[in-house]
């Protein structure tokens, strides 16, 4: 424990200004609205007003279409998160380490990756149908590249010492792998989930605006059809609050495997 | 005495068509410290790499205690220049990684004899370049090795840290009478630890110097005439002739 940890911290200390900065831009942004809306410019008119946005939350709120969105939605994110996120790991771990499945799988990843992943959907709809399936195939796929691609280039770029050093240090295979290769590419892998989580997100609400019938990404693109311009300044901030989500469990996951960076 | 004898007979090693190292003979008694001094790229490290069986020689032979090295040994340890140390292990987990049995006494034991006690569960990000070489030096002597290799092992360091570090090292070799090889482009460096300096040049073995100064060794006269006869052979090699290699 350094004396650092020890020193109480301020109430007006820089840590707690830091803590506190990183709202100033959204309550601006709050506040330009609130303002523009008040002062009532004739182009201002599809703007909702902070008001009326707060009726239409608490509205669907209370009738329970909003929980059933955000749950269905965050169902079918988890959903592909797992399974791409699990998927793109333990291929990428395997091509980086096996120089055979390198050969077989690698070319073929790399030639997939490149091609956008909205130009699959049409086929995967004469496959899958349009319905839950589809979405959690497409937000798997957006998952499964980052964390392939960072897993793969977390591997292969080791420092090439270490290797040695574990061969002169009679390394067992498995003291190797979870000494050395698991938490050597640690940093690679949460950049992978750091691009996965937003990748989930994007794949999430455009596969959900094609083919559902419920959801957070439907929801947008009804509001959509019928300038709803309340509901889609809520999904906005639903969007904004999950984005926040996202970058708060990566950050912590970084915090807690990458603590050894921390000086 | 815990060193064994190290034997290297017209050992020669060739990448491809590059030759690296060619005809090397030395022979090492066991608990004796050897230096090698060379210009970059003259063979020196690939000399150790043999020794360890990190590199399997072209052609020719090693022994050590008589055996012919066949395999990567615990009783052969390495301490390379960058201390390739395991970030994300602390220093105490680092060093039981180095012991043959993984014992955790045995690693406290070794941090001790290098001076980091107290030091156990800190994260190596936070030791200074001396620090972490003291760490690395402890992973390699843990499970009491017979042969220290040294491959520039104090090459980074600033030039105060190098000498605490040059009595560390010597200090560990008289405790633990291991036979030691240390690289280094360091004369000075070569003249204060070794007892014998060989000087390599263009992939060979080109002198063979046996220092004969009293231990600690302080640098005055006799120190400099060794610094100076060793510096003369590997600047102008050519100039010596018949220099051959003798033990």
């Amino acid at each position: 424990m350094t004396a650092q940890n020890t020193i109480k911290s301020h109430p007006f200390s820089e840590e707690n200004f830091l803590r506190a900065a990183q709202w100033i831009i959204p309550i601006l942004l709050v506040t330009l609205w609130v303002i523009s809306k008040a002062s009532a410019s004739f182009k201002l008119q599809l703007l909702p007003s902070p008001v009326s946005e707060i009726h239409r939350t608490v509205d669907m709120f209370t009738d329970g279409t909003l929980v059933d969105y955000v749950f269905v939605s965050a169902r079918r994110a988890f959903t592909g998160l797992i399974i791409g996120s699990v998927l793109g790991y333990v291929l990428g771990m395997i091509t980086g380490l096996n120089k055979t499945f390198n050969a077989f799988l690698n070319t073929t990843v790399q030639m997939l990756r490149t091609i956008p992943m909205l130009a699959y959907q049409p086929i995967m709809i004469i496959f899958l149908g349009i319905g839950d399936e589809l979405i959690v195939f497409m937000v798997s796929m957006g998952v499964f590249f980052s964390m392939y691609l960072n897993t793969y280039a977390g591997v292969q770029g080791l420092d090439k010492g270490l290797d040695e050093m574990a061969r002169v240090y009679g390394f067992t295979r498995r003291e190797y792998f979870f000494d050395v290769v698991l938490p050597g590419s640690m940093p690679n892998v949460l950049v992978g989930v750091r691009i996965a989580l937003g990748s989930m997100w994007m794949m999430l609400i455009a596969a959900e605006s094609v083919s559902g019938n419920s959801g957070l990404g439907y929801m947008a693109a009804r509001a959509r059809e019928y300038l709803q311009m309340d509901r889609i300044f809520m999904i906005l901030f639903i969007y904004a609050f999950f984005g926040k989500m996202s970058d708060t469990i990566a950050t912590s996951l970084e915090n807690y495997f990458l603590r050894w960076r921390k000086t | 005495m815990n060193g064994i004898s190290i034997e290297i007979k017209n050992l020669s090693k060739k990448f491809g068509e590059l030759s690296i190292l060619e005809d090397a003979n030395i022979s090492i008694d066991p608990g004796d410290f050897f230096a090698i001094v060379g210009k970059s790229g003259c063979g020196k490290s690939t000399l150790l790499r043999l020794i360890t069986y990190l590199e399997k020689p072209t052609s020719g032979s090693i022994l050590l205690d008589g055996k012919p090295v066949d395999r990567i040994n615990s009783d052969v340890r390495f301490v390379f220049q960058d201390a390739r140390i395991l970030l994300w292990k602390n220093v105490l987990d680092n060093v039981i990684l180095g012991s043959p049995t993984r014992s955790r006494e045995d690693a406290l034991w070794a941090l001790k004899a290098v001076g980091l006690e107290g030091r156990e569960k800190s994260w190596p990000i936070v030791l200074s370049g001396g620090q972490r070489q003291r760490l690395s030096l402890a992973r390699a002597i843990v499970g009491k090795p017979k042969v220290l290799l040294l491959d520039e092992p104090l090459g980074a360091l600033d030039a105060l840290t190098r000498i605490e570090m040059q009595q560390l090292i010597e200090k560990l070799w008289k405790e633990q009478r291991f036979t030691a090889v240390l690289v280094t482009h360091d004369v000075a460096e070569a003249v204060t630890l070794a007892n014998h300096v060989i000087v390599m040049d263009n992939k060979k073995i080109h002198k063979d110097i046996h220092v004969e100064l009293a231990r600690p060794r302080e640098h005055n006269r006799d120190f400099a005439y060794y610094e100076e006869k060793i510096l003369k052979y590997i600047l102008k090699p050519k100039d010596t002739k018949g220099a051959e290699y003798v033990i």
